[in-house]
């Protein structure tokens, strides 16, 4: 009992440590100092010597799209051409039959849920070193809209943030936070988060990457398993920044003088039997707007101009072709191509008729200011 | 705040340091604001609620250490300090749900869940009725009161401290001890390797599979839920571990919560082992006064059945905690049964069993996981039919278990070497400074080159 009695009472503080006795002090803080020092000069001489070991073997990994392998297998392939977009681009246009109809060596960079700011960094990345001819972006409603994600799924590109200021000045931007600088700007290692396993897998099991020069077909059976959420219509806005982002990559491209195709590819609309809605119209007319004032090819291939793309025995669910969709996707593709590229000089020949001023959906401060972007 | 983020990281760095070089008799003069910023951060408005709380527990107590005569007047004041708290919790986290599903009524109210309030409130009440029972002295000072009971590392998912443990540690202080500063820090970055490179990882499936239970066929669902086994143990053991390592660094000891829980041979065992803060406070608030095992066998087996349920409703308001607590109850009863039955039976324990032993409660327990996670009854029923059909196939990413294998194989190896009494704790301890550095380093790495970036909070956060 005097046992417990003893444990429940606060013990009583010295004197010496109720003061504030300076010698004591002095001598924890230089100690604690030294702890924290030495721990951080390990840490940090351990983090520089863990990057320059991983980095080297990550540029080799070419598997595992969530660990930067599609960038890497980019970045591999020395094309003539290159598709850009998300999993629509990256399943629907097969580079085999592109590259026989048009004569330039395809690669297909399409990456599941990537948008145009993914494309805007891995174009300059291809840029760096490669002379790349035509790009031919796949844009979908969600590149330009609004969606949160956005940022956080271009944190594929840190293992990158040394090769480019675009890649760095996106990647570390004081929007941000302190949190990403912290993160990818003081401590390196970081940067190769959830790389690890692809890199082992890649060099102990020497996996082949996947896909046809990165386009990857589609084989099961058609199912419907969108969420009902998927249904309910998007806000008629743009996002600001992907606009910016995207203008300037399409503006960049330019000057660089190589050739920008923009395509729509078709869905399964049974659902909405097969109408556009509202905020699809919204964004389709914004697309052309694009296309119009900075001069570009613009191809819609759509469920509206063939009947073909009504047929469910083409589709894999109501956003993605199958392999037999894909290739009759990528064969009326490659005739509009060979057309779109025939043409004598691209700026002033749009493909596709020009819209009247009135159905702008974009403000046009977007194509009036200079190469300034929204970072 | 939470404690897998960068803001955390800064907070904790600042409040360490100075700590440390302030005299001890000032240092509440720093936890107590720390500990107020902290829980502010998420939303200050709730400071409020919290210190009001606090406050009627603070004014309670002390007058029931000046009617030390009157027990009428101690009852009453400990009546009104409980009350004052039961009521808050039912308004803020039952009201809604006993009116939308009993009542079919709308919601009373549309504010959200104060952030760990069923943590202070059951630690408030923990101390008011030992203030009542006469175990802990009342605490005067209302600075050091409020300290007790927003002290930051254990605020918002516990442990559920007492006072007759925390209280004095706040009040005496201490030197800085580096020994306890490195078995803090080692503790630390256990928890986080637990929360971010485990419960995280298997967190991307389990919410997949259980968001999404009509879509999914019964050997997903069975592998959602053995990942579910890993990820609450490690989310929740890997917050007190981090809440235990942060006040260990501090110079505070808090109680320990988990002890290997999955290593129970009965289910008696793993309410010793599991949530022990949770557990204990049942037992000694809740069970014993009830009666416990005191007043005969059928009243032993309603008592443990009123307590589980409770502990159940203490989860959440929704039919599924209160069925998993019911669960809980029975394994209990027939535990005691089985364990009653053995004893009159004379069966001499057979070595061996213990392995049995374990999976099976293991497996109990599994079950009782399905209950808890699932959204509603309706998902439940359909999740039963479908692990009854076990239909497949399911196809995983590989590379998930590849990423939480290394942290899963680690804490099984250490956990496993505890169970068989090795103190893996004491061989760090005794380590030279370069290893204890070298294990540092090594978990740092683990968890920056393993870890889910952005993962999710904290499971018990929302209790």
């Amino acid at each position: 009992m005097s046992k417990k009695k003893n444990k429940l009472k606060a013990p009583t503080p010295n004197r010496s440590e109720v003061s504030l006795d300076w010698n004591v002090l002095a001598s924890n803080l230089v100690f604690a100092l030294l702890c924290v020092g030495s721990f951080v000069a390990g840490l940090f001489a351990l983090d520089r010597s863990a990057t320059a070991l991983v980095k080297p073997f990550h540029r080799q990994t070419l598997v595992d799209e969530q660990a930067g392998g599609s960038i890497n297998q980019a970045l591999h392939a020395r094309a003539e051409a290159y598709v850009f977009g998300n999993s629509r681009a990256k399943h629907h246009y097969d580079c085999e039959i592109l590259s026989q109809t048009t004569g330039l060596r395809f690669f297909n960079a399409g990456a599941e849920g990537q948008d145009v700011l993914y494309t805007r960094l891995l174009a300059d990345l291809i840029e760096k070193e490669q002379q790349p001819k035509l790009y031919l972006v796949n844009v979908n409603l969600t590149d330009l809209m609004q969606i949160g994600y956005r940022y956080l799924r271009i944190d594929v590109f840190a293992p990158y943030i040394d090769d480019s200021a675009v890649v760095s000045g996106t990647l570390l931007h004081p929007s941000r936070g302190h949190e990403y600088r912290l993160r990818y700007g003081m401590l390196h290692t970081p940067r190769f988060n959830n790389c690890i396993v692809p890199i082992l897998r890649q060099r102990l099991g020497h996996l082949e990457t996947e896909g046809r020069f990165g386009y990857v077909p589609l084989h099961k059976p058609f199912k419907d398993d969108t969420p009902e959420h998927k249904w309910v219509l998007l806000v008629e806005q743009y996002d600001p920044f992907a606009l910016s982002e995207f203008i300037h990559f399409l503006r960049q491209a330019k000057a660089k003088h190589i050739k920008v195709v923009l395509c729509m590819g078709p869905h399964y609309r049974y659902r909405s039997e097969f109408n556009l809605r509202k905020d699809e119209w919204f964004f389709l007319f914004g697309l052309r707007q694009i296309a119009q004032l900075m001069e570009l090819p613009y191809i819609e291939l759509s469920e509206a101009g063939y009947s073909e793309f009504r047929d469910s025995r083409y589709y894999q669910d109501v956003d993605h072709l199958n392999e037999a969709g894909a290739r009759f996707f990528s064969e009326k593709l490659a005739q509009h191509l060979r057309y779109a590229l025939s043409l004598p000089t691209l700026e002033g020949s749009m493909y596709k008729p020009p819209i009247e001023p009135r159905q702008y959906t974009i403000p046009m401060e977007y194509f009036e200011s200079g190469l300034t972007t929204g970072l | 705040m939470v404690f897998n983020s960068i803001d955390y990281l800064i907070f904790f760095t600042a409040v360490f340091l100075l700590h440390w070089v302030i005299p001890l008799r000032w240092r509440w003069a720093l936890l107590l604001p720390a500990s107020l910023f902290f829980y502010g951060y998420w939303k200050w408005q709730y400071l409020f609620l919290l210190l009001f709380t606090t406050m009627i527990d603070y004014c309670c107590c002390l007058g029931i250490a000046t009617f030390k005569e009157s027990a009428a007047q101690r009852r009453t004041l400990v009546g009104i300090s409980i009350l004052s708290n039961l009521s808050i919790l039912a308004f803020f986290k039952y009201a809604n749900f006993f009116i939308t599903s009993v009542g079919h009524l709308p919601p009373v109210h549309q504010f959200v869940l104060p952030i760990g309030i069923s943590f202070y409130v059951f630690q408030a009440m923990s101390y008011t009725i030992d203030v009542y029972r006469g175990t802990v002295p009342a605490e005067k000072n209302p600075f050091y009161f409020v300290l007790f009971i927003t002290f930051f590392p254990q605020l918002v998912a516990g442990p559920i401290e007492r006072p007759g443990n925390l209280l004095p540690q706040l009040k005496a202080g201490g030197r800085f001890n580096p020994e306890k500063f490195a078995v803090g820090f080692q503790l630390m970055l256990w928890g986080f390797m637990k929360k971010v490179v485990i419960a995280d990882r298997c967190a991307v499936y389990v919410d997949q599979i259980f968001n999404n239970i009509p879509g999914y066929e019964g050997q997903a669902i069975l592998v959602g839920m053995y990942l579910f086994a890993i990820q609450i143990y490690c989310d929740f053991s890997g917050y007190s571990d981090i809440a235990r390592g942060c006040a260990k660094m501090l110079g505070f000891d808090l109680m320990l919560n988990f002890n290997r829980p999955y290593f129970a041979e009965n289910i008696v065992e793993f309410w010793r082992r599991w949530h022990i803060s949770l557990s204990t406070w049942l037992k000694d608030y809740l069970y014993i006064p009830l009666g416990g095992n005191r007043k005969g066998k059928v009243r032993t087996y309603v008592n443990l059945l009123i307590t589980m349920v409770l502990g159940g409703l203490w989860h959440g308001a929704n039919w599924t905690f209160i069925l998993w607590g019911f669960y809980h109850g029975v394994l209990l009863a027939l535990s005691k049964l089985k364990t009653a039955a053995l004893e009159r039976l004379h069966i001499p324990s057979i070595p061996g069993l213990r392995l049995v032993g374990i999976l099976i409660t293991f497996h109990l327990v599994l079950f009782s996981w399905l209950i808890f996670r699932v959204k509603d009854m309706a998902d439940l029923k359909l999740a039963i039919h479908k692990l009854l059909a076990f239909q497949g196939p399911f196809q995983m990413n590989p590379s998930i278990f590849f990423n939480f294998g290394i942290g899963l194989a680690i804490l099984l190896l250490v956990e496993i070497l505890q169970e068989f009494k090795l103190d893996v704790s004491g061989i760090f301890k005794k380590s030279p400074i370069y290893a204890k550095f070298a294990y540092a380093y090594a978990f740092i790495f683990l968890i920056i080159l393993f870890g889910v970036e952005k993962g999710a909070q904290f499971i018990y956060f929302q209790f």
